[in-house]
């Protein structure tokens, strides 16, 4: 710990809170450290009251729970509930998404269809007649067919994944018992499961988890995403900043966090209309900035700057600058509202599911949406008039970051290549080893692995050996701060090949310079964008996803949500990288089907690496013997 | 020879059941449920510290030239009948001198009680006959009260044993996996 | 063999204590300027608090002089020390030994301030004697001036506050707690002060003391005149080094003495707060505290005993609480790295680093391990590998042990 290298922001951000007297997260992980062995094994079973149990691992003490639960199952167990708690995250949201949707058609919510050809594209999916229909109409035809999902109970196959996914890994799911109807009714089967007395083999149990997971990436993300672009568009390519010092001192900073784009969006819009207000208080502009995922929303929609990745979060309010931060839902520090009462910040809550002591609340919900955005950015210029003139402190780090790749983004920069086949310049790429693979580097910020940059460091690496990498939510952050979203980058980092391709596709992007080797491709939830465009490429190449020379990495993973979408991953066949290590290890069995029985099954294994170097390695390796099956 | 407390370090997993057990063991009601309720809070003198990839429950050493009792300039601190080092909390004013001096860190100041804690050995529960809290509460065996001469048996034998079954018969627990993991952290 | 002790504090009882645990034989005399048996001087300004009673000041019981055959001379405080005839002067009494310790411990500096020394309603508190004069004046007192921030003068403030009164700490250096404290760390204690309601001048010079017919009436300080009705003077303590005129006792500071407690002159020895160390590092020297003088007294009385101890060395750490908040210090206040914690609750440590080497500290709020860091002072242990681990109260000695071995035992 000694010879650390903690990233720049960081170190300067840490300064800020501590000249304040703020004791931070790495304090109180300090204090808590170290952290209960039986809990990082996962074996601590709290599920009944005859518990808890806990399993010695040297042997000796229990070998098994009170009712006999032995440890497999119980790390089995106990990684069903994770994944469930990532699966709910993400199908709330997209429910949530889905009945905007179905109130903005119905003209009960004052929002509206800005991703046209979101809509076209989906009805061809779905076998929606367009033909001289309105886009409304073809539109609400797509939410009937969501919302079936949402209330069937007949078993049949859930309509997304059954035409979203591709046709051959379907059979596999199929076969493997894993295809899923009503995702509510997957979610309360698996708690079901999982509570005392019932499912106790940790195969069909960690089958279960992976079925849990699909679930995640083809209702939770894919469906979700998919209508995100039908209410807010389909991203464009975007310049933007990244990084603390986005925060201006002379305007009003709202800061919007969490995930969900129905608020953030309309804050954005709202920030807008009432700019008149914020100069008559004495500010120059409204100044929204993204925070967490969110954040990754707005910038890839809008070019909004990106202020803070997840674990920056209570940092940024320390510099006191913020005038609002204005919060959905999922990973919401309670600490905030802490910091936030030190300043004229207005730390403002908006989901009934997230209520936080000392924070303003103001209820938002879809059908009055307008009123409440306006009262939040009015609760904003509130506060900047209460700032006004007192000091503040905003480290002054920022980077540029190209933004708003979406699948559909990347194709018609590469059909600029190649009109006719769009894929093929990747394909010939991919084929002559200039660019060696793909890694999707996805997750959490993590406190535990910010002092060696973890992320960073791993990419660079990455880089080096001409991978490219996608990247969505809070790794997204922490590239853009560490400017690894820049042409300047792409040269300072990449492999000849990997440069090479980047040069072209920038001279087709109209950019001054190659495009950065570390794609953005969105929030968390945006993770169904890399799915889709590993799709693409596998069905261009006619194999399946999980012999692409592909893999996925969650090198800071924090929220379950990482750990469902990891899930979806293996059983796309898409090997992972985690840090830290899953909540399994005190199950021998589940580790050896994790780490290794799991190829059999689906293709993929998980691998646990704590260091960049060790992680980049072992993908690299794992790229070239995918490389090595498929004859490149 | 008396029985006192022994720690094989290498099976510590952090679980601080011996922190919350000393705790309980030095409240009034003595159980969990009763502990928390009770104010001022009841106070750990045991405290599992993180080094590296281990873990290790640090208490008193009950030294034999113990400093702690040489820095006492109210006489709280001394020694029990059985070698034990404790803290007579009448006595204690809560100078903090024996928390300054002790090179382990073994006695600490409570915030709220004002007076020094640290290990007594639970005299109370081995008058008994019973192992200390902390011995009784640990669930990897970590943790030992014996005599020198059964502590040194058993590592004998296990030494023994390792030796006659190859050393390394056993596949790598979890726990071996995870500290590995850690190790290169 | 006759033994003589000069003192009856902490050094002098440990010494005598082990004189007679070692030797059922041999001669004890001790000769005490006071007129109570042994007490302990640390929970003074709890006594005078009302939180300690008098009774536990003493820390034996009432026979215990009788029952080790310790021949107690109450009220013979020694004018002179006369080696060549082996033999120390008591008022008009000479009194021969074989072995001599001198442990007659460190006084009160009185700063030579126009009106102070002598005034009605001055005390120091240093002895019983100083703190029932204070507990007396109590009756009349509303107000009073502390003069000096040490330790002993921020706990004198505490006891007084706690009684009612106003309390005004006069400073005259930059902050409070100079020896103990920069000036960063020291605010946070004026601080705690101030929420107390202390009136905190620092950087103040008392001119005067004026005193009318009931006493001490007034301070003046910076030009201002500070009505109060007591006065504690608690300007810092110095080794009382005036019986060794014309004895040939080598003394700086403090008497000079070995790792064996032995001064220059043969057959004599010293304890407890007048000794000074002149083989220690300079920090060290002087380290007036408790558990030195237990230490140096066990030590020194088992020299004179011919049995061959060595002190370890000093303890210079210090440690005081203001209004419950407890303060821990020890080595320089300034280093070339400064390792910062913080809780965000008030409570703040430093540890100073030099060359990689731990080479101070100043913890306030959160103490715990203050005693595993100023062991690696002493030692002069390499913790470059800790990084800010090494300020983090959950930092302990186990860290500093060679890495665990991975052996399975089953």
């Amino acid at each position: 710990m000694a010879d650390t290298t903690l990233p720049v922001i960081e170190g300067a951000l840490l300064k800020v809170a501590q000249d304040k007297g703020f004791a931070t997260a790495r304090d109180r992980l300090e204090v808590m450290s170290p952290q209960c062995g039986f809990g990082e094994l996962g074996t601590c079973c709290r599920i009944c009251y005859m518990g808890p149990c806990r399993i010695d691992p040297f042997g000796n003490g229990p070998k098994t729970g009170v009712c006999g639960l032995t440890p497999d199952a119980m790390v089995a167990r106990n990684l069903l509930r994770d994944t469930v708690g990532g699966t709910a995250s993400h199908v709330g949201h997209a429910r949530h998404v889905l009945l905007t949707l179905r109130d903005a058609l119905n003209g009960k919510a004052p929002y509206q269809i800005k991703g046209v050809s979101k809509v076209m594209a989906l009805a061809k999916t779905f076998g929606v007649p367009t033909e001289g229909r309105e886009v409304n109409d073809i539109c609400r035809d797509l939410v009937n067919i969501a919302l079936e999902d949402f209330g069937r109970q007949d078993e049949l196959p859930n309509n997304w994944i059954s035409k979203r996914a591709p046709a051959e890994e379907q059979a596999l799911w199929s076969d493997l018992g894993l295809m899923y109807s009503n995702p509510h009714n997957e979610i309360e089967t698996a708690m079901h499961a999982t509570s005392m007395g019932n499912d106790a083999d940790p195969v069909s149990l960690m089958l279960r988890v992976l079925k849990m997971s699909l679930i995640d990436g083809w209702t939770g993300l894919t469906l979700c995403v998919d209508l995100q672009d039908i209410l807010f568009g389909v991203p464009e390519i975007a310049v933007t900043e990244a990084a603390v010092g986005v925060l201006e001192e002379n305007s009003v900073n709202v800061a919007a966090h969490g995930h969900n784009p129905v608020l953030s969006e309309k804050i954005l819009e709202w920030a807008e209309k009432l700019e008149g207000d914020a100069i008559a208080a004495g500010a120059e502009r409204i100044n929204v900035v993204g925070v967490c995922c969110t954040g990754n929303e707005l910038s890839m929609r809008h070019g909004v700057k990106l202020a803070a990745h997840n674990s920056q979060t209570e940092l940024i309010l320390a510099t006191g600058a913020v005038d609002a931060m204005v919060v959905d839902i999922q990973c919401i520090w309670p600490q905030l509202a802490q910091v936030a009462k030190c300043f004229d910040t207005a730390f403002i809550t908006t989901d009934a599911m997230v209520r936080i002591p000392d924070a303003i609340h103001i209820p938002f919900e879809p059908h009055h949406a307008d009123e409440s955005a306006r009262e939040i950015v009015q609760k904003a210029i509130d506060a900047f008039r209460r700032r006004r003139g007192k000091p503040v402190d905003i480290p002054r780090h920022k980077s540029t970051a190209v933004a708003g790749l979406s699948v559909e983004a990347i194709v018609d920069l590469l059909a600029k290549l190649d009109a006719e086949d769009p894929l093929k310049p990747v394909i010939d790429n991919v084929a002559n080893g200039n660019i060696f693979g793909f890694v999707g580097v996805v997750g959490c910020s993590s406190i535990k692995f910010r002092d060696n940059a973890m992320t960073e460091e791993m990419v660079k690496h990455l880089l080096r050996q001409n991978v490219l990498v996608l990247t969505t939510g809070c790794t997204a952050h922490i590239c853009a701060q560490d400017g690894l979203m820049t042409s300047e980058a792409t040269y300072r980092y990449c492999g000849d090949g990997l440069k090479a391709v980047l040069e072209v596709l920038g001279k087709a992007a109209g950019l001054d310079g190659p495009l950065p080797p570390v794609w953005h491709m969105g929030a968390c939830v945006d993770n169904s964008r890399i799915v889709d465009l590993m799709v693409a490429l596998a069905e261009r190449l006619g194999v399946k996803v999980g012999q692409l020379p592909a893999v996925g990495s969650a090198p800071e993973l924090v929220q379950e949500k990482a750990v469902s979408i990891g899930g979806s991953f293996l059983a796309l066949g898409v090997s992972c990288h985690i840090a830290p290590a899953p909540r399994i290890l005190g199950g021998p069995m589940v580790t050896k089907l994790l780490t290794e029985d799991l190829q059999e099954l689906t293709g993929a294994v998980v691998r646990v690496e704590l260091e960049p170097k060790g992680a980049a390695d072992w993908m690299i390796a794992h790229i070239a013997g995918k490389r090595a099956a498929l004859g490149i | 020879m008396s029985k006192t407390i022994f720690t094989v370090a290498e099976k510590c997993v952090a679980c601080k059941s011996c922190e919350i057990a000393c705790a309980v063991e030095h409240s009034r009601s003595k159980t969990l449920a009763g502990a928390i309720l009770e104010t001022p809070p009841p106070q750990r003198r045991i405290n599992v510290e993180g080094v590296g990839a281990y873990s290790y429950p640090s208490r008193c050493q009950h030294c034999s030239d113990a400093a702690c009792v040489t820095a006492c300039p109210t006489g709280a601190m001394q020694r029990d009948g059985c070698d034990a080092v404790f803290s007579d909390a009448d006595k204690c004013i809560g100078c903090w001198m024996c928390v300054v001096v002790c090179p382990f860190g073994g006695v600490s100041a409570d915030p709220v009680g004002k007076k020094a804690l640290k290990c007594d050995r639970c005299p109370e529960r081995t008058a008994k006959g019973e192992a200390p809290a902390c011995v009784a509460a640990c669930p990897t065996g970590t943790l030992l009260y014996l005599t020198p001469e059964e502590f040194a048996a058993e590592r004998r034998q296990a030494t023994a044993r390792a030796a006659i079954c190859g050393g390394q018969a056993d596949e790598p627990n979890g726990m071996d996996i995870l500290r590995s993991l850690k190790r290169t952290h | 063999m006759k033994i003589v002790i000069i003192g009856n504090g902490p050094a002098a009882i440990s010494a005598a204590e082990t004189l007679r645990a070692r030797d059922r034989g041999c001669e004890i005399v001790m000769l005490s300027r006071e007129r109570v048996p042994f007490y302990s001087p640390c929970p003074l300004a709890e006594y005078v608090e009302g939180s300690v009673s008098r009774e536990r000041l003493f820390l034996r019981d009432a026979d215990f002089y009788a029952r080790n055959a310790i021949d107690i001379r109450y009220g013979s405080p020694v004018r002179r020390i006369e080696p060549s005839a082996r033999r120390v002067w008591s008022g008009d009494e000479a009194v021969a030994y074989d072995r001599l310790l001198i442990a007659s411990g460190s006084r009160a500096f009185v700063p030579p301030i126009p009106g102070l020394a002598g005034a009605r309603g001055v005390f120091e508190l240093k002895t019983l004697d100083d703190a029932e004069g204070i507990l007396r004046r109590l009756a009349v007192a509303r107000r009073a001036v502390v003069v000096g921030s040490g330790f002993i003068g921020l706990e004198a403030t505490q006891a007084l506050v706690r009684h009612g009164l106003e309390v005004t700490l006069l400073e005259a250096r930059e902050h409070v707690l100079p020896a103990m404290l920069d000036s960063e760390m020291a605010a946070l204690v004026e601080r705690r002060l101030v929420e107390h309601g202390v009136r905190v001048r620092t950087g103040c010079a008392v001119e005067r003391v004026l005193e009318g017919a009931d006493g001490v009436r007034a301070v003046i300080a910076d030009g201002d005149e500070i009505p109060c009705e007591l006065l504690v003077c608690a300007a810092g303590v110095r080794a009382d080094l005036s019986i060794l005129e014309g004895s040939g006792i080598a003394s700086e500071r403090g008497i000079l003495v070995d790792a064996r407690m032995r001064t220059n002159v043969e057959h004599i020895f010293a304890a407890g707060d007048i000794i000074e160390r002149p083989d220690a590092p300079e920090k060290n020297r002087v380290a007036p505290n408790w558990p030195n003088a237990v230490s140096s007294g066990r030590i020194a009385a088992c020299n004179m005993l011919g049995i061959d101890r060595r002190h370890p060395g000093l303890e210079a750490v210090n440690v005081v609480r203001v209004f419950d908040m407890p303060i821990a210090s020890f080595g320089v206040q300034t280093g070339e790295t400064c390792l910062r914690w913080q809780d965000g609750a008030g409570a703040v440590r430093k540890v100073l680093l030099e060359s990689g080497r731990v080479a101070g500290g100043q913890l306030i709020g959160e103490i715990n391990g203050a005693g595993v860091l100023h062991e690696m002072m002493k030692k002069g242990t390499a913790v470059e590998r800790f990084g800010t681990h090494l300020v983090h109260p959950g930092f302990g000695y186990i860290h500093t042990m060679e890495p665990l071995r991975a052996v399975k035992w089953a």
